[in-house]
């Protein structure tokens, strides 16, 4: 009797720490990265839910003539930005007006879109999925689609413990896979926790780094995620006003969304209509293409002044924030809905 | 034998309190007639017709003498026109009130807490997919005073943030008769200049204003 009770007793501990090893697996961000934006707790995460999103994410059947899935404009191999065309491309090849951002630490954002139109994750596939130049669709019909799938059934129902298909469960999914997407094994990283150490190029640019670009571009994020006007020209085939089209505040105008630095080797082209394709002329841009308006952020005030080889130093810093784990995780790849049930 | 008694006694309390459970109806109306979708009214000089009409009444509070009896279980509740029973809002309880109290819209607060299900699901037309917000009061037709293509009008009034607060508080005499007189905004509208409120604006602002004026106890 006494043994069966031990016996019982170390195999709820066993379960339990396997449970307790099933949630770190998902989420495990740094201890000085602060805690997240999103509320966890409805539901928390959970590995089914993970994989149908993630099937979700690749899957075509979300756009209207099942041609677009999020990943082709969010790759996985880009840090899930886009890099082929500056202006990523949407249902019947029509142009958006804006470059794909990179998707990772979402967990930690308030606001999402280059001007903050989105404010909360769960949110923001309606904006994709109902934009006429992105997949051209709308919730109802992707509902209506989603329910003629037995496989997909199937999947909501391990999910949810329940298989009628809804907004949120589909939302509630397409979150839980993107909180996954965590970037955080930089070799900035690795400094940071005492596993590796800079090159002294790499310390010379972290400097430069502090002294220019922290304000807007601050750790561990590579960004306060706020809105500011970095002094870009106004294109003016597209004349985006950014932040001002939702707040219609003067003060608004072209200010954007402050991306991260993080993996930019695979987030090229840059800025928000996707206008340099390269590192040199984004740091080009902050020593002498800063164009004065007046909402200039001012840090802009006094201009930034970078010798040749400061560049060359700063770029090397830079590329420190690549995080080739995160890139070329697997988990976080094309999964096809056949490879989980077959119909 | 008493047991029985008991019971039929309780059964029969239940049996009076559902019966007189507190039933709220909002009746969408155009001047003295339920609103009909898609008829034509011929209204002062203008003809016109309503094709969609939806809106969300939330934080609706019942009073009696000025205190709080009652507050609605429900956080939001959507009317849509197509669906008569949307205009009854029932509370499975029973109080006696001569006064609510109640929202025109969605608070800010839920504005900014992620997906919901039920009324407040997305997928009822009354939310903003290219920016996060509800839609509070949708209706949208034709009017031959409206200059727009084919005459169509759409006003979508919504709005949280502070600077296009959209959302309206109204407060009725009431013993649970509520009309939705919609001809009145087409009398505070002048539509051949305002025919298409799309989103958080001066101009939605100034519709929402009008709003609370359209709800009329109905005794
Ligand atoms: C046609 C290309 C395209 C498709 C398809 C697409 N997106 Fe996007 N995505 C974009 C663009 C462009 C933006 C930036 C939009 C803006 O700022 O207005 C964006 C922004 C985002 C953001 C905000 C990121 C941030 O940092 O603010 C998230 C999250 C996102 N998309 C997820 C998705 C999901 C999930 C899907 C599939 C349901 C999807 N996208 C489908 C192009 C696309
Ligand atoms: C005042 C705030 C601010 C400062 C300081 C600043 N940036 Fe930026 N940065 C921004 C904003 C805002 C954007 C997005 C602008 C847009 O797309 O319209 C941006 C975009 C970028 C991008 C493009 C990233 C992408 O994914 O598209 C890079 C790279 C970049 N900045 C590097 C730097 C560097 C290097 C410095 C320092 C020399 C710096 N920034 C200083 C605000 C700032």
């Amino acid at each position: 009797m006494r043994k069966n009770v031990i016996i019982l007793c170390l195999f709820v501990f066993i379960m339990f720490s396997f449970v307790l090893i099933k949630d770190n697996h998902f989420f495990y961000p740094p201890d000085y990265f602060p805690k997240p934006v999103y509320n966890f707790e409805q539901p928390p995460l959970d590995s089914n839910k993970i994989e149908l999103g993630r099937i979700l994410f690749y899957d075509p059947i979300l756009s209207k003539d099942n041609t677009i899935s999020c990943a082709s404009c969010h790759s996985p191999f880009n840090a899930f930005a886009h890099t082929d065309h500056d202006l990523s491309h949407g249902i019947f090849d029509s142009i958006g007006n804006r470059n794909a951002p990179a998707l990772f630490n979402l967990a930690w954002q308030k606001t999402f879109m280059w001007d903050g139109a989105i404010n909360h994750l769960d949110m923001q596939a309606l904006a994709p999925i109902s934009h006429p130049s992105e997949m051209g669709s709308n919730i109802n019909e992707v509902i209506k689609k989603l329910n003629e799938s037995k496989a997909y059934k199937e999947l909501f129902l391990n999910a949810f413990q329940d298989s009628t298909i809804s907004t949120s469960k589909i939302l509630k999914a397409l979150s839980q896979f993107q909180l996954t997407l965590v970037s955080s094994n930089t070799k900035y990283d690795k400094v940071k926790m005492g596993k590796e150490t800079f090159t002294e190029q790499e310390k010379n640019g972290y400097q430069l780094y502090k002294n220019n670009c922290a304000s807007c571009h601050s750790e561990p994020f590579f960004s306060n995620y706020n809105f500011e006007n970095n002094g870009l020209p106004i294109d003016p085939a597209l004349n985006d006003m950014g932040r001002y089209v939702i707040t219609e505040n003067e003060n608004d105008k072209r200010k954007f969304k402050v991306p991260s630095l993080r993996n930019l080797s695979f987030t090229y082209p840059y800025m928000h209509d996707g206008r340099f394709m390269t590192l040199q002329e984004v740091i080009n841009h902050y020593t002498s293409g800063i164009e004065y308006s007046e909402t200039l952020s001012l840090q802009f005030n006094k201009s930034i002044e970078l010798s040749s080889n400061e560049k060359v130093d700063l770029i090397s810093f830079l590329l420190t924030l690549n995080d080739k784990d995160f890139v070329f995780n697997k988990k976080h790849q094309f999964k096809k809905i056949s490879d989980q049930a077959k119909e | 034998m008493k047991l029985y008694v008991l019971f039929g006694m309780l059964f029969m309390t239940f049996q009076t309190h559902s019966q007189n459970a507190v039933k709220i109806t909002f009746m969408p109306k155009f001047e003295s007639e339920n609103l009909t979708l898609n008829k034509v009214y011929y209204f002062k000089n203008d003809t016109l017709n309503i094709s969609n009409f939806k809106c969300y009444i939330s934080n609706l509070t019942y009073y009696k003498n000025d205190s709080i009896v009652h507050s609605s279980i429900k956080k939001a509740h959507l009317i849509d026109a197509t669906d008569s029973s949307s205009f009854i809002i029932l509370e499975n309880e029973f109080f006696k009130f001569d006064k609510i109290r109640f929202n025109i819209g969605v608070d800010s607060l839920t504005n900014v807490s992620g997906i919901f299900e039920g009324d407040l699901d997305p997928a009822n037309g009354m939310y903003w997919t290219w920016q996060s917000g509800y839609i509070n009061f949708k209706i949208e037709g034709s009017s031959s005073l409206c200059p727009a293509r084919k005459n169509k009008f759409y006003w979508h009034i919504g709005g949280y943030s502070p600077s296009f607060n959209t959302l309206r508080q109204v407060s009725l005499k009431t013993n649970g008769k509520v009309s939705i007189q919609l001809d009145k905004l087409f009398e505070e509208i002048d539509i051949s200049e305002e025919y298409q409120v799309m989103s958080p604006s001066d101009g939605a602002v100034q519709i929402a204003d009008k709003l609370p004026s359209l709800f009329k106890s109905n005794q």
